[in-house]
């Protein structure tokens, strides 16, 4: 293991890693170190099933004769009940949690960290990194599910429309927050599980101000106004609804910028 | 092992360049090495003063000290706090108080500092799905490494790995691991190495030609910091020392001063012999030793001359018709020598 003074290394030899480089690089090791086999089968057998369940809707709605307003209304809200609010933040949730969060617990964290980088990009190759896994595991079951739901019945592409957009951009807003909250707390999971079941699940029923404050309601208004369907509580104009998930998804990855500059990292 | 031929030589290193400021001494660390920092140009790594606290549990507590290039050791017992200032050294956490320098700057807010250090941290963690080539190119390119595939390779046949092993690092053993991580420290040709327990895990052989390279990185004019909780290991690497004990620096100076202050200090001899009271009698009167206590069948006798108790203990049996069945150093550990320089402050 000698080093002769030939061998070594030159100063000179470094170059600069610009932002651009530096999120490739982050997101090429964070995206090996987030996909794997158990998460990848657990949530595609999740998705797996939305898809069933929406065909075995899509079906027996069609067989009871359902009009198709109704069947529209049917598959609109199955893509809103199954995919915005369990598909959509539990995918993000694992995948964008851990992108970070697994990295700063178990503490290699420190391989990208003690770099010359700034932080901007770290930050952003975890949500993008988050973002390219959950996508398909987010949109694909809930845009087919909901259209399954709807059995093809004219207007139906307007459900596929808008349960795409609204899991596309749920996707990548849950993503951004969720990696926030990975830097944020250890054992991330729970607390974006907490997240998920508290205030998306039951604090939104609270009345109007809280649902103004959470994704779902953004994320759903953006099916419903491209759907053409009411699904009830708050519905946001579809600009607003894509500037507050833009918005959300730009603070978070600031909010994770600033926190990696003043993180311990072990 | 073929070393990778690089475009630049490395920097001669400074004349009189292994020193680490202070004096040995086991002094307050404030006043032994603020004397030397005064007197000595700035080092390279500069800590002036710090202290860290977690909580109620202060791991560092006012800790000065400057080093300049070559290998340098921070020896303390296991949560002496020696990982603690490695990580400030590193901006991976701030001091609570006090100051760390890396190169003149704060690694933490300075990226071009970052980028001139490398780090082995003591956590045995890697990115477990890449194999050890990839792992190490990638120190290389977030690094700026202008041919990383190349530096990589080189990198890892420095520390004997084979670079075109297929197995991702998960499958290696702890010492191909540790070997793996100092690659990666090394990659960019660091002017701070920082390396945290990097013989942990090492065969015989692998400790040797280890110790051997981080000799030849330091003379060639960088800064080599090496932490352990073993005293001989820090002898091989015939480096300059620092003592950490329950986050304090109580001590510094190379492994020939420390190893006379563990045979100046006061020692503790069991003696196991029939007529123990006699014995410790007899200790006492002679002088061999300065303080006995019996204990079950054994006299504990503490001596300030570990030798000539040793001289001395079978005549005196011999005349109290005493037999002498163990005669055995309590303390002659490095456990008990950072007790003692802890217990003097």
């Amino acid at each position: 293991m000698s080093t002769p003074a030939a061998a070594s290394a030159s100063t000179a030899a470094r170059r600069r890693v610009g932002a651009v480089r530096a999120t490739a690089l982050c997101y090429r090791v964070l995206i090996r170190q987030i996909v794997s086999m158990g998460r990848i089968a657990a949530l595609g057998a999740l998705g797996t099933t939305m898809i069933v369940v929406g065909w075995v809707v899509g079906s027996s709605s069609s067989r009871n004769g359902s009009s198709a307003a109704g069947m529209i209304f049917d598959g609109a809200s199955y893509a809103d009940g199954f995919g915005l609010i369990v598909i959509v933040p539990i995918v993000s949730l694992v995948f964008a949690a851990a992108s970070l969060g697994d990295a700063r617990d178990d503490g290699t964290l420190v391989y990208l960290w003690l770099r010359p980088m700034s932080r901007a990009p770290l930050a952003a190759a975890a949500a993008l990194a988050s973002v390219t896994v959950s996508l398909p595991l987010c949109v694909v079951p809930t845009v087919l599910g909901g259209w399954l739901a709807t059995d093809f019945v004219a207007g139906s592409g307007r459900v596929a429309l808008g349960s795409l957009a609204a899991a596309a951009l749920g996707t990548i807003a849950y993503s951004c927050l969720f990696v926030l909250v990975g830097l944020l707390f250890r054992k991330a999971v729970l607390w974006g599980v907490a997240y998920i079941l508290l205030w998306e699940g039951l604090a939104v029923g609270l009345g109007e101000f809280a649902e103004r404050l959470s994704l779902r309601g953004y994320a759903r208004a953006l099916l419903a106004r491209i759907a053409e369907v009411d699904l009830g509580l708050v519905t946001y104009r579809l600009v607003t609804a894509v500037i507050v998930l833009a918005c959300v998804s730009a603070a978070s990855l600031v909010l994770a910028t600033v926190r990696l500059r003043h993180i311990d990292v072990d | 092992m073929s070393p990778r031929p690089r475009p630049v030589p490395a920097p001669a290193p400074p004349a009189g360049s292994t020193a680490v400021s202070g004096r040995f001494s086991s002094e307050p660390a404030g006043e032994a090495s603020g004397a030397g920092v005064s007197d000595l140009p700035a080092g390279m790594v500069e800590v002036h003063g710090v202290s860290k606290i977690f909580g109620d549990v202060v791991a560092v507590s006012d800790v000065t000290f400057a080093v300049r290039s070559g290998v340098t050791a921070l020896l303390g017992p296991n949560g002496a706090g020696k990982s603690t200032l490695f990580r400030m050294m590193c901006g991976l956490t701030s001091p609570s108080r006090g100051t760390v320098r890396v190169l003149g700057a704060d690694a933490r807010l300075d990226r071009d500092v970052r980028g001139r250090i490398g780090l082995s941290p003591q956590q045995d963690a890697l990115f477990d799905r890449l194999d050890a080539l990839d792992f190490v190119q990638v120190a290389a390119e977030t690094h700026g490494v202008a041919d990383p595939i190349d530096a990589a390779r080189w990198a890892l046949e420095l520390v004997e790995l084979n670079p075109d092993d297929p197995r991702p690092v998960s499958g290696y053993s702890k010492g191909m691991r540790q070997r793996t991580k100092l690659a990666a420290a090394l990659v960019h040709n660091p002017d701070v190495l920082i390396l945290d327990e990097p013989l942990n895990g090492l065969d015989p052989l692998q400790r040797r030609r280890m110790i051997e390279m981080l000799e030849d990185l330091g003379a060639q004019g960088r800064c080599v910091l090496v932490s352990s909780h073993v005293l001989e290991e820090v002898a091989l690497l015939g480096s300059r020392i620092l003592v950490i004990a329950q986050g304090r620096l109580v001590a510094s100076g190379d492994y020939r001063e420390l190893r006379e202050l563990m045979d100046d200090r006061p020692h503790q001899v069991s003696i196991e012999a029939d007529k123990p009271r006699s014995l410790a009698a007899a200790l006492v009167e002679s002088g061999t030793a300065v303080g006995v206590r019996v204990e079950g069948g054994a006299v504990v006798a503490d001596t300030l001359d570990v030798d000539r108790l040793g001289r001395e203990i079978a005549p005196l049996a011999r005349r109290l018709d005493a037999r002498l069945r163990t005669v055995q150093p309590l303390d002659d550990d490095l456990e008990s020598v950072f007790r003692y320089l802890v217990e003097r402050r």
